[in-house]
């Protein structure tokens, strides 16, 4: 099961949103609250999936939709820290690729090999 | 210039002729994938053989050219006419990169930089693209299994679960895993029905895919994949490609593959299929597909061509089971063939004489051989007359380009074939009456347009067999031939007289005579007043006739007749006094009797009556002064040349000889009436008549008495 939590980030300047463990369909919909929170505020997000173990198609949903509402909403979404192999080998094995995206948020895609930190 | 160096140049010439046809082919149909791979291929050829025999000018030249050209068979690039004149350009670039290699001009370095830059200009428009083709394996589908010699089938399978499949408990990780683990797999992952964060139901698949598969299992393992999701899922499995269709590499079109799938209507197809830009781009533009949707059917259409071109490269080429020899050594074979064919004639002589049966069992057997033997030896030298055609398409595009007229070219018959060397000589004869229909046949836009005729011209060459002949004819669509000015023309230069009754075709037959020339204008294209003599006397030469026909308004059709062979031909020997002739069978029709009385009934004119039919005929002993007296019955040979008939009077029919053409020498060349000669069984000569140009000469004589 996966874990979510905030954490402040140094400085005290805003804070990040730290996904840990398994991200699985019992995750999703914590992740949807959470996710939907944020983008009816008007913070920030940052998010940090360094340490996600795994996710499944569920959660990868999930989290397209967020970026693409995010994109809409012309609000940032960004990521801190590396996209572990465990994420890139499901998206994989799920064929999702942002070449075959049609979502008007592609070019800022989190999913892109190589961009997942700033 | 060493073997190998020359065997690539000819080659290269050879590849050059294709790709200038295939490029006007190109022209006219820009979305023909077809032609892009003939024109692809021929470069490819080009380069890799020019690097292997150190032609590496030429190579990295065309490098650049062949990776545009892979750029429009993936249809990344399109196909405009600037494109195909910077392609007609290099060709011509190559041309003289080969003959400088032969000691020719040194190509102009700034001449190749120019198209070069120009075609890099061309690949670098296109977004993404590397600058230059990777040549290390285009065809490389990856899979583990694509070796492309077992027995696999391509499916596209469409598999798109329910909201609900997650709800079930499954994961499609591992149904598109065991799908991999089939075969060769292309996945496509589709999110376009991934609502925003807010109508999200987190719990919901919103995700589809498209895979296409090749392997060797059959449909039914695919399906058992999705045994346990396919209540909760739309599970589409289609055969799209099969082991068996090996003939062409091609693929179906991206517009197609999206028909097919489901995902454009047939009038959306329609609607934008009338628009001259890719089919992809234009669908995403107007919103008839989505981005993905074209970009998985480019999966599918790169995945099944890339099979294909792979499974061609398995395949036998027909090209392999070829060989190629100098023409010379041919032409040696033949001449021995014809040495045979003598030597077998003066056995059967010797046999018939002797009267000893095994004798004359032994010499029909080597009669029987030696005739196959000449049949094959012939064979082997004729060639497509298409061979040829290729270049005129390129003549008719420049020509008409510069005399600023619209001439659609058409060929026919291309399979037609010929001997090699009535091929080699029929170019400038060609290429003259080409010239000629564009230049005074096809009007000007503006002046076909007035005639109620459409602005564009058309020329059509055709080749087609008709028994011992080929017949080769040029028509154009133009203004026809002007009877009034060609008399005119005649009359001013003499070349008949001011009463003379003409009919329509003699007056089409002035046209042929030397230095008539009805142009009103010297242009550079035609019209120098040394037009059509050339062309007839060229064909002449090698035993052919030239005719026209011409309707005022309407248009021309000069007609080619051919000898299919130079080397060989079935003759009719016949004996005059004491020396042997041969008549060329063909055009003989038949043998009748000339007695005394039947020269008085015509009181000396040389008209035989044949069944109530007047024809005229030549009498060859006055022809060429023989000695010795006429026989009391003589015989006169009919021949027809084009729709005449006309009797050569000879003493005596010997019978049907198959004579080999011998060349009469350079002291004899000039010799009027005789266009060639044969070596008898028994070592004697015998002259080989010219029919066409005996009766032009009698036909002469006749009219000199008639006008002085």
């Amino acid at each position: 099961m996966g874990n979510i939590t905030w954490h402040d980030k140094a400085g005290g300047r805003g804070r990040t949103l730290k996904l840990e463990g398994a991200l699985t369909i019992e995750t999703a919909s914590e992740l949807k609250h959470v996710l939907l929170q944020v983008l009816e505020t008007a913070e920030p997000l940052e998010m940090n999936m360094s340490a996600v173990e795994s996710i499944d198609l569920a959660c990868v949903q999930v989290l397209c939709s967020a970026h693409c509402s995010f994109h809409q909403a012309n609000r940032k979404m960004t990521l801190a820290g590396e996209i572990p192999e465990g994420i890139h080998a499901a998206l994989e094995a799920l064929a999702i690729s942002p070449d075959a995206c049609d979502s008007p948020c592609t070019p800022e895609c989190p999913w892109r090999k190589g961009e997942g930190h700033e | 210039m060493d073997a190998p160096k020359q065997l690539y140049r000819e080659e290269a010439f050879e590849l050059l002729a294709d790709l200038e046809e295939a490029l006007i082919e190109l022209e006219q149909q820009p979305g023909d994938l077809d032609t892009v791979n003939r024109i692809f291929r021929a470069m490819h050829t080009i380069k890799g053989s020019g690097a292997m025999f150190g032609f590496d000018d030429i190579a990295s030249f065309t490098h650049t050219i062949e990776t545009a050209y892979d750029l429009i068979r993936e249809e990344k690039l399109s196909v405009d006419e600037e494109l195909i004149s910077l392609t007609l350009r290099s060709c011509d670039q190559i041309k003289v990169m080969l003959d400088a290699s032969q000691g020719g001009e040194d190509a102009d370095a700034s001449l190749t930089g120019e198209i070069t830059a120009s075609f890099r200009k061309l690949i670098s428009s296109v977004e993404g693209t590397p600058q230059e083709r990777d040549d290390s394996c285009p065809a490389d589908t990856g899979g583990e299994q694509g070796n492309g010699l077992k027995a696999e089938t391509t499916y596209r399978i469409r598999f798109k679960p329910h909201r609900e499949l997650f709800r079930n408990g499954t994961n499609p990780i591992p149904l598109l895993n065991e799908i991999r683990g089939l075969g060769h797999a292309h996945v496509i992952c589709h999110l376009k029905e991934l609502p925003g964060l807010k109508d999200l139901d987190p719990e919901a698949c919103y995700t589809y895919w498209d895979i296409i598969l090749t392997t060797d299992k059959d449909i039914d393992s695919i399906r058992d994949v999705f045994i346990f999701v396919e209540h909760i899922s739309d599970i589409e499995v289609t055969k799209i490609d099969d082991y068996g269709e090996i003939d062409h590499e091609e693929y179906k079109k991206i517009g197609e593959i999206l028909f097919d799938r489901g995902d454009i209507s047939l009038g959306d197809l329609e609607s934008i299929l009338g628009r001259q830009k890719r089919i992809g781009e234009l669908l995403v533009e107007s919103g008839k597909a989505r981005r993905s949707e074209v970009q998985s059917a480019l999966v599918e259409q790169e995945h099944v061509r890339n099979l294909r071109k792979k499974r061609m490269g398995t395949m036998p080429v027909d090209g392999a089971s070829s060989i190629r020899v100098a023409s010379q050594k041919l032409d040696s074979l033949v001449n021995l063939v014809g040495e045979l064919v003598t030597v077998q004639a003066r056995l059967t002589q010797l046999s018939a004489q002797r009267n000893d049966t095994d004798l004359t069992l032994v010499s029909e057997e080597v009669e029987r051989l030696t005739a196959e033997l000449r049949d094959n030896a012939m064979g082997i030298r004729m060639l497509p007359i298409g061979t040829t055609f290729g270049k005129f398409k390129r003549l008719v595009r420049d020509l008409s380009t510069e005399l600023g007229k619209e001439v659609d070219f058409t060929t026919s018959g291309e399979e037609t074939e010929l001997d090699k060397t009535v091929i080699d000589r029929l170019g400038d004869p060609l290429v003259h009456l080409i010239r000629n229909s564009i230049d005074h046949g096809i009007e000007s836009p503006e002046a076909r347009e007035a005639a109620g005729k459409p602005a564009g011209g058309t020329i059509r060459l055709t080749a087609e067999h008709s028994g011992a002949y080929v017949l080769i004819s040029v028509s154009d669509d133009g203004a026809g031939l002007d009877t009034e000015a060609i008399r005119a023309k005649a009359m001013e230069k003499g070349l008949i007289s001011p009463d003379a009754n003409l009919s329509e075709k003699e007056i089409f037959e002035l046209v042929l005579a030397p230095g008539f020339s009805t142009a009103r204008s010297v242009s550079k294209v035609s019209g120098r007043g040394v037009g059509m003599d050339v062309v007839t006397s060229s064909i002449e030469s090698f035993g052919g006739t030239v005719e026209i026909a011409s309707a005022k308004g309407s248009g021309t059709t000069i007609t080619l007749k051919l000898p299919l062979t130079l080397a060989i031909i079935d003759g009719l020997l016949v004996t005059i006094s004491d020396e042997y002739f041969v008549m060329p069978l063909n055009a003989v029709v038949e043998c009748v009797e000339l007695s005394a009385d039947d020269r008085r009934h015509t009181h000396g004119r040389n008209l035989a009556r044949v069944r109530g039919e007047i024809v005229p005929y030549i009498p060859l002993r006055e022809v060429f002064s023989l000695d010795g007296d006429n026989p009391a019955i003589e015989q006169v040979v009919v021949t027809e040349i084009g729709e005449r008939r006309i009797g050569f009077v000879v003493d005596k029919v010997v019978g049907q000889h198959q004579t080999v053409i011998k060349n009469l020498g350079k002291f004899l060349r000039h010799v009027e009436g005789v266009s060639g000669a044969t070596i008898m069984g028994d070592g004697t000569v015998a002259l080989i008549l010219d029919i066409n140009k005996l009766t032009q000469q009698a036909e002469f004589t006749e009219k000199y008495q008639t006008v002085h």
